[in-house]
């Protein structure tokens, strides 16, 4: 986490230095429709050896994802630097009178990358574009079994991580209004070139074979982008 | 510009601060209603320990087993004064646990024991074992006795009596016996074996309480089985003690030649009679159970030897050189080595003794000979020719055989009772009638063929017989005279013997028709036939007998008349003699008086 908030403000460093003209901050949120096969499969296969009665009370469901954005505002074309941050998870419950039993799991994805936007068409003020967006991913894998008795718990914890690539190309429609204005986004996140999730020690998770390239983040994201374009400043006072 | 960068910092943290706590999370949990009013275990326990205080005599098996219905049994623990003792088994099939236990140099010891099963409620607790119901059982006290049972065994009126040191126990116990013929029960702390009839019997005693006292003993006892011999001095005779348990048997068995002869409790001895003179006869011995088990045998033998049928009369003097009779008395000779050294040994019927007469080296092929009536006795001793008076065994004459034969070899007849002899003199081609007291020829009758003739002289020296010529001479005042003599035939009679007594007659057999001629005038005094091909062994003439052999028998018939009188079964007929009323072979003997 440490080094991906480095990148991150390494970005916001490099760009504060550049001249504002056409800048645009953006921020976009919605939800992913995360794949998460692999990852499901551990929630079931561990559900299915509990002694005792329990429930999966969510399953790496679609979840919020959060993503800053700056761009160079062009007449039809823009591009930018992104970083984008989604997170799902699971968990197993059971509680009665005698004691509790939790499984979690909780998986968060830190993806720095470029972004390019295309004019496609105009309708009125309203424009509509395609986007492409593409950068590295940095996954990371929590996992919590608690078991709790009368007065005497156990907790035991897991940690993964694994590191891709990805490319999410897309459509946008934007309504610009003054140096504010808001998206409708809607595209296809595709993870590729990943590795295996390993632990500390470089144990590799046991079911690592499920774990396919295309089975993770991979899915559709749809989310609403608000931005605030920096006016471009008059310059020809100066001259 | 400024107011720019102010913005752009300001945005960025908060986009930082966002996303570090947008991570996703649910506090949403699945709580379920679980009903802890369900039924107690329907468990039933046994336990081998059957009072509260147990005496534990050695290493001891403790048992647990039960039975479980309605829940899923947890664990079975064992706890020793407090402290959890491993169980030592576990048959799951049957729920049975065990642990065995050894109480060496603890003297009190407290055991109870702590069943775990499931209570069934369905929670988590239940289902990962950690929620449970618990038997728990009293406490039973243990005790170690260090002192060990000991068995003891005693004979009373004919039976075997078993004692043994009685349990320590609140409870009428039960003891279990097993000996190596049988098993038994008792409460007693004693036992009348009335299956035991002698010989190493091993006794196991146990206490039928599933192994928890450990009371155990045991015990090898071995009286010994009656001894028994063969006697065989007079008659055929199987000889034994009387057995000490006389009341669990039912008698005696021998089993001799094949046949089974079983006698009464109050015999000791059993006489054979139908054995087979000379034979090598195999008795086995055995006791008569009257209550048989384990072995479901109805006799216990213990007992084999062998021995010679009928008598033995040299008694384990095995090599026997040969035997030489005189015609009449009850005394004859026999010579033996004894420990290298050659004897010859005077036997008499009368005391059935022998004893050493005479040391000679000389074997017995050295030509000896015993008058008729046993009064001397001729041997050929290393080339000199010796003449015991047997009136003391006394040498009177011993003198080289050179003297009546140049070549050194004598070829003699029987000596007569007046010393005489007839021998084949080499160089005159004559038999030659030899007075040896005086150590002179008393005549010599020429032969004209070259053939090897042979004498045998009568007791009186007055008679000789040539079997060749089958001719019987007549010496009287230093010459001789021919008798009779058959014609035109050599060896007619097989089997010639002349008598002991004065009269002298002479007993012929030429292989069919037996002949008892008188000397003087050849007249018969009697004759009959026997069957072919019997061989004539010897007569008797004192007791008026003949013996024959034919195929594995001898017969016996009577001198007078060839009245056939015994016959009797035999291995063989060699070095054999009828000598006052006994068969004798070798070292076998057979009264005919026994028969």
């Amino acid at each position: 986490m440490n080094f991906k908030l480095f990148l991150i403000s390494g970005f916001v460093l490099c760009f504060s230095s550049l001249k504002a003209q056409n800048v645009q901050f953006c921020f976009q949120t919605g939800y992913g429709f995360y794949d998460m096969s692999s990852a499901k499969v551990i929630t079931t296969k561990s559900f299915e050896q509990l002694p005792f009665d329990a429930k999966i009370i969510s399953n790496y469901p679609t979840y919020h994802y959060y993503q800053p954005m700056i761009k160079f505002i062009g007449k039809r074309t823009d591009f930018g630097f992104v970083y984008l941050f989604q997170t799902t998870g699971s968990r197993i419950s059971a509680k009665d009178y005698s004691g509790e039993y939790r499984f979690d799991s909780k998986i968060n994805c830190h993806s720095p990358g470029l972004i390019i936007n295309q004019v496609i068409n105009d309708y009125g003020i309203i424009k509509m574009g395609l986007y492409m967006q593409i950068g590295a991913n940095f996954s990371a894998m929590k996992l919590n079994e608690y078991l709790q008795i009368d007065t005497i718990s156990r907790s035991n914890d897991y940690k993964l991580s694994a590191s891709s690539f990805y490319f999410e190309p897309g459509l946008h429609l934007v309504y610009p209004k003054d140096s504010w204005g808001i998206e409708l986004n809607v595209g296809y996140y595709k993870e590729f070139l990943r590795t295996d999730y390993t632990g500390e020690n470089n144990s590799i998770i046991p079911i690592k074979k499920s774990f396919n390239e295309s089975d993770m983040w991979d899915g559709l994201r749809i989310g609403l982008t608000f931005t605030y374009t920096i006016p471009e400043r008059d310059t020809s006072n100066k001259d | 510009m400024n107011l720019l960068k102010t913005a752009f910092y300001t945005i960025s943290f908060i986009a930082l601060l966002m996303l570090s706590s947008c991570e996703y999370q649910t506090d949403k949990i699945y709580f379920k209603e679980v009903n802890k009013d369900v039924s107690q275990p329907d468990l039933t326990v046994n336990l081998n320990l059957n009072s509260d205080t147990i005496y534990i005599y050695s290493y001891s098996t403790i048992k647990l087993s039960l039975q479980l219905t309605n829940k899923t049994l947890y664990a079975v623990k064992f706890f020793l004064d407090g402290n959890e003792y491993p169980l030592a088994n576990y048959s799951g099939d049957v729920n049975t646990y065990s642990f065995d236990i050894n109480l060496t140099g603890e003297p009190v010891t407290k055991v109870r024991a702590e069943i775990y099963t499931s209570t069934g409620t369905g929670s988590i607790a239940d289902k990962i074992g950690a929620e449970s119901f618990i038997f728990k059982s009293k406490e039973w006290v243990l005790i170690n006795v260090p002192d060990k049972p000991v068995i003891t065994s005693e004979v009373i009126d004919g039976r075997l009596k078993i004692s043994w040191t009685p349990i320590k126990s609140s409870l009428k116990s039960k003891y279990l016996i097993s000996t190596s013929y049988h098993k038994d029960s008792t409460y007693n702390n004693w036992y009348i074996d009335s299956t035991y009839v002698g010989g190493q019997n091993y006794i196991s005693l146990e206490i039928k309480d599933n192994d928890v006292s450990g009371y155990h003993a045991y015990s090898e006892i071995n009286y010994p089985f009656p001894t028994v011999f063969i006697d065989n001095k007079d008659k055929f005779k199987v000889c034994w003690e009387k057995c000490k348990f006389y009341n669990n048997i039912a008698g005696y068995s021998c089993e001799i030649d094949n046949e089974v002869y079983n006698t009464k409790i109050s015999d000791t001895t059993f006489v054979y009679k139908n054995g087979i003179l000379g034979h090598y006869t195999y008795v086995t011995f055995g006791l008569l159970l009257k209550d048989y088990y384990k072995d479901n045998s109805k006799v216990r033998y213990y007992f084999s030897n062998a021995a010679y049928y009928p008598i033995d009369w040299a008694q384990k003097r095995r090599y026997i050189g040969g035997i030489f009779y005189p015609y009449t008395g009850n005394t004859f000779y026999f010579w033996s080595d004894d420990n290298g050294v050659g004897k010859l040994y005077k036997y008499s019927l009368d005391t059935k003794t022998y004893t050493s007469q005479v040391t000679s080296p000389s074997s017995y092929y050295s030509n000896y000979s015993v008058s008729p009536n046993n009064k001397y006795i001729l041997y050929d001793n290393s080339g000199n020719l010796k003449l015991m008076a047997t009136d003391g065994m006394i040498n009177v004459k011993d003198f080289p055989i050179k003297n009546i034969s140049p070549s050194g070899s004598y070829y003699g007849s029987n000596v007569s009772d007046l010393a005489t002899i007839v021998y084949w003199n080499y160089v005159l081609k004559s038999l030659t009638v030899y007075d040896i007291l005086n150590e002179k020829p008393i005549c010599n009758i020429p032969f004209t063929d070259d053939y090897f003739h042979q004498g045998s002289i009568s007791a009186n020296g007055k008679y000789l017989f040539e079997p060749w010529t089958s001719t019987i001479y007549k010496i009287e005042n230093n010459s001789y005279t021919k008798v009779w003599s058959y014609p035109n035939t050599t060896s007619k009679f097989k089997f010639y013997q002349f008598s002991p007594d004065m009269q002298t007659t002479i007993a012929l057999y030429d292989g069919s028709t037996f002949y008892l001629k008188n000397c003087s005038d050849f007249s018969t005094l009697a004759s009959f036939s026997l069957n072919n091909n019997e061989k004539v062994i010897n007569v008797d003439f004192e007791k008026k007998k003949i013996l024959t052999y034919n195929n594995l028998f001898f017969y016996v018939y009577s001198l007078a008349d060839g009245k056939l009188l015994n016959s009797i079964r035999t291995s063989n007929y060699v070095n054999t003699r009828l000598f006052d009323d006994n068969i004798f072979m070798e070292n076998v003997q057979l009264n005919l008086n026994d028969l």
